[in-house]
């Protein structure tokens, strides 16, 4: 089998510029300390005649509704730092298109 | 001598009547309601129970037709993971919810849309540690460059949006980001000198700080 040099050394070429481009630097992920003593599970203990309706999760979504906090937060400490806001997202089809 | 004490008597029963009512309902909620009869209107109660490992700062709730999420139901109090917090005496009606994570890295928040509280029962909202957005931070890592423009938009995304920073930011200089609903990003950042740095399907967790160095 015959091994083709110039097209081994564009793949590698490609290869290097692909990692170089996506490349961003370090990228470091850290979670939220947890409660000190956290409960295994809520034991809920019904009184009776009570009922429960209905159960639902809390959750995160890009549709989020844009409703106004009327009462200034207890402590906001990281929103008082400098470079520090809310994520803005933009509907699809603004700015420049991504080319990957 | 004992028509007097008799009045008093009865006086003294119209009064401790007057209290009774006065004192009527349950808890130690605000407005005490009408209870259960009566034709007037009919409450329910919302729980939040925390089973996300970290303490809720914030609850919030409002009628999904409100603008505004008002008032903080626990005050200045907080609820630890473990427990559960509830809302007492709520007019029946269609309800939104946000709960709030003050964290030692940054602020997230958890809601839950158009949940029904009917009369007379609970209706139980559950944080879990995958509830909340999480938040990224962007930190120039260079000597001499200036970030001019800064995007950061979900992989699904076929656009970039619009820049998330009004001015430049220099070397060591950050952009913090949070209230990201969890998921994968791409990032570009462009430059006053060189070649936009992309990066791209970076994922942002719930309660937690994605820290992106970039030069």
């Amino acid at each position: 089998m015959r091994i083709n040099t110039a097209k081994i050394c564009v793949l590698a070429v490609s290869i290097i510029s692909f990692c170089g481009f996506v490349y961003a630097g370090e990228i470091q992920v850290s979670r939220e300390p947890a409660d000190k003593s956290v409960m295994e599970k809520i034991i809920i203990n019904e009184s009776p005649g009570q009922v429960i309706s209905g159960t639902g999760t809390l959750g995160t979504s890009q549709l989020q509704r844009t409703k106004a906090h009327t009462e200034v937060s207890k402590k906001k400490p990281i929103e008082t730092m400098n470079n520090t806001k809310p994520y803005v997202s933009s509907p699809d089809g603004t700015g420049d298109q991504k080319t990957k | 001598m004992s028509r007097i004490i008799a009045r008093v008597f009865f006086v003294l029963f119209l009064f401790s009547l007057l209290i009774a009512c006065g004192s009527g309902g349950g808890g130690g909620g605000a407005a005490p309601p009408a209870g259960g009869g009566g034709g007037g209107t009919q409450y329910g109660t919302i729980r939040l129970s925390n089973v996300s490992g970290v303490t809720i700062d914030e609850f919030y709730i409002s009628l999904a037709s409100s603008s505004a999420w008002g008032s903080d139901q626990l005050g200045s109090s907080t609820l630890s993971s473990g427990f559960y917090f509830d809302v007492a005496n709520v007019p029946v009606g269609t309800y939104d919810a946000r709960a709030i994570v003050l964290g030692a890295l940054s602020i997230y928040h958890g809601d839950l849309y158009g949940f029904s509280v009917t009369a007379n029962s609970t209706y139980n909202i559950v944080a879990g540690s995958g509830s909340f957005t999480g938040s990224i931070k962007i930190v120039n890592n260079t000597v001499g460059a200036n970030i001019v423009a800064l995007y950061v938009s979900p992989s699904s995304s076929p656009t970039w949006g619009s820049s998330q920073i009004s001015s430049t930011i220099g070397p060591s200089g950050f952009q913090h980001l949070y209230y990201m609903p969890t998921g994968s990003y791409d990032v570009k950042v462009v430059w006053n000198v060189g070649p936009d740095t992309l990066s791209y399907g970076n994922t942002i967790s719930s309660l937690s700080l994605l820290t992106l160095y970039v030069n």
